[in-house]
C-alpha cells in the first residue's frame, strides 16, 4: 500500500511537470520582449502531501507537515518545516504510540540553471531538525525462544512523556512549477540523529519527523510539497556583457 | 529540460530505494533474550562428579509436550514469564542389574521476574531471580512423584541470578 502511493505520487509529480514544461513556451516568448531579466524573490509556503494521504490510508498514522521557503540570493534559499505526528506502530513484539511535533530549518541550493524567467529547482538542502514527543508503551510480547509456555503479552500503556531528539538531514530535491507561483516538489533526505532522550526502560524506535530509527544512528525521510509563492520582490539580473565593458 | 527529468528519475529511484532498504526485522542469534533456568547433574555418590543421563522427559504437570532434551549432564529448563514459580514433572531411565528402571519427581522452582527492553526485534525479555533456598521454605522443592522418596536426593543453587545461559543455576544430585 505504502509503495503504491508512492508510485502514484511519482506519476502525478513527473505527469505534472510534464504540463508545466508545456505552458512554459507561451510565457516564455512574452517575456522574451522585455529587454532586462529579472529574479523574482519571496516566499514559498506550501503543504506536504503524502502524510495527510497516509493519514487515509493508515490507521495508525495522522500527520501533517508544512513547508516555507524564502529567497535570499540567486541559489540561496532559507527553508524549513513545521510538522506534527501521532503514529501507532504495531511491530510483532511491541505496540507503542508516538505523539509530538518537529521543526527543521536550513538552507536549500538550487543547482539547477533555469532557462529565460523559469523557476524550477534542483535543489541540495541541510537541515537541523528538532522534535519534542511522548512514547506510549501500548503493549509487548515477552520474547522467549523455548516457545514452551504460550506467549506472554503485557499491557503495560506506559505514557514515557518530555522526549526530544536533535538530527542532522542532507536533503536532494525539485520544485517545479505547475501553475503561476504554484509549486510541486519531491524531496528525499537523509537523515543522522545527533541527540536524543530516551524513556528509561525503553527506546525511541520513531522520532517525529526523523521518522523510524536505526540501529546507526541514522534515518530516511521524504516529502511531497504542493506550495505557492508569494513574490515581494524582484532583483534584475545585469547582463555578463555589460559587466565586462565596467572592468 | 532533459536534465532535470533525469533529476526527477533519479531522485524518485533513490527514495524507493531509501524505502525498500529497512532492516531485518528479526531478532538476531545471541542477542539477549529470556534465558532458560540451567540445571547441572552431579553424580550422588561423587558430588564433584558430572553425571551423563541417556533418557530423560520433563514436561509441566497436565501437558503432553516435552522440554527438549537429548542426553548430557545439562537440562534447560523453561521458566514461566506470568507467574513467580513452576513445577516440572522429571522422569529418569537408567539401567541397573540389567533392567530398565523408571522413577518420576516433581521440581518445583520459585523466583523473582524483571521485564527489560532489549531491543525493537527481540523486544522484552524476563529475567529472573531465584528465591532463597531455606528450610521453611525450600527452593527448589522436590517430591517423588508418589509418596515415596524422590529419587533427586540433593540440590543447591549455585547461581541465583538467571540472566543468562552460561552457567547453570542449580545443580541437583542423584
Amino acid at each position: 500500500m505504502k509503495h503504491i502511493s508512492i508510485s502514484f505520487f511519482s506519476l502525478l509529480l513527473v505527469s505534472l511537470s510534464g504540463v508545466a514544461q508545456e505552458t512554459k513556451p507561451a510565457q516564455a516568448d512574452t517575456v522574451a520582449v522585455v529587454p532586462v531579466k529579472a529574479d523574482r524573490y519571496g516566499l514559498r509556503v506550501g503543504l506536504d502531501l503524502h502524510r495527510p494521504a497516509r493519514s487515509f490510508y493508515d490507521d495508525g498514522f495522522k500527520g501533517f507537515e508544512i513547508v516555507a521557503d524564502y529567497r535570499l540570493s540567486k541559489k540561496l534559499y532559507f527553508a524549513g518545516e513545521l510538522g506534527t505526528v501521532d503514529y501507532t506502530v504495531d511491530d510483532d513484539v511491541i505496540n507503542f504510540t508516538t505523539k509530538g511535533s518537529y521543526f527543521k530549518a536550513g538552507i536549500d541550493i538550487n543547482t539547477y540553471e533555469n532557462w529565460l524567467d523559469m523557476e524550477n529547482m534542483i535543489y541540495i538542502g541541510f537541515r537541523y531538525g528538532f522534535s519534542s514527543f511522548s512514547q506510549n508503551l501500548n503493549s509487548y510480547t515477552i520474547y522467549d525462544r523455548s516457545n514452551y509456555f504460550p506467549d506472554v503479552t503485557k499491557y503495560p500503556n506506559e505514557k514515557y512523556s518530555g522526549l526530544s531528539a536533535h538530527w542532522g538531514e542532507i536533503i536532494g530535491g525539485l520544485k517545479a512549477e505547475v501553475y503561476d507561483n504554484l509549486f510541486i516538489g519531491f524531496s528525499v533526505r537523509l537523515n543522522m540523529l545527533i541527540t536524543d532522550k530516551k524513556p528509561k526502560g525503553f527506546d525511541n524506535l520513531y522520532i517525529p519527523g526523523f521518522n523510524r530509527t536505526y540501529d546507526g544512528n541514522f534515518g530516511v525521510g521524504f516529502n511531497y510539497t504542493l506550495s505557492y509563492f508569494i513574490p515581494f520582490y524582484k532583483k534584475k539580473i545585469a547582463p555578463k556583457v555589460e559587466e565586462k565593458k565596467t572592468k | 529540460m532533459k536534465r532535470l527529468i533525469a533529476s526527477i528519475a533519479i531522485l524518485l529511484i533513490l527514495s524507493c530505494y531509501l524505502l525498500s532498504c529497512e532492516k531485518d526485522d528479526l531478532c538476531a542469534e545471541g542477542s539477549p533474550v529470556t534465558p532458560h533456568l540451567v540445571i547441572d547433574f552431579y553424580e550422588e555418590d561423587n558430588p564433584s562428579q558430572l553425571k551423563t543421563v541417556t533418557e530423560m522427559r520433563c514436561f509441566v504437570p497436565g501437558s503432553n509436550v516435552i522440554v527438549p532434551f537429548t542426553q548430557g549432564s545439562r537440562l534447560l529448563l523453561p521458566l514461566k514469564n506470568d507467574a513467580d514459580s513452576v513445577k516440572y514433572v522429571i522422569q529418569y531411565k537408567y539401567t541397573a542389574g540389567g533392567s530398565t528402571i523408571s522413577d518420576t519427581d516433581y521440581i518445583e522452582i520459585k523466583y523473582k521476574r524483571t521485564e527489560t527492553y532489549v531491543s525493537r526485534a527481540c523486544g522484552f525479555r524476563t529475567t529472573f531471580v531465584l528465591d532463597n533456598n531455606t528450610n521453611e521454605s525450600p527452593n527448589p522443592v522436590i517430591t517423588h512423584f508418589t509418596s515415596g522418596d524422590p529419587f533427586i536426593s540433593d540440590s543447591e543453587i549455585v547461581n541465583y541470578n538467571v540472566d543468562d545461559e552460561n552457567e547453570a543455576h542449580i545443580n541437583i544430585f542423584f
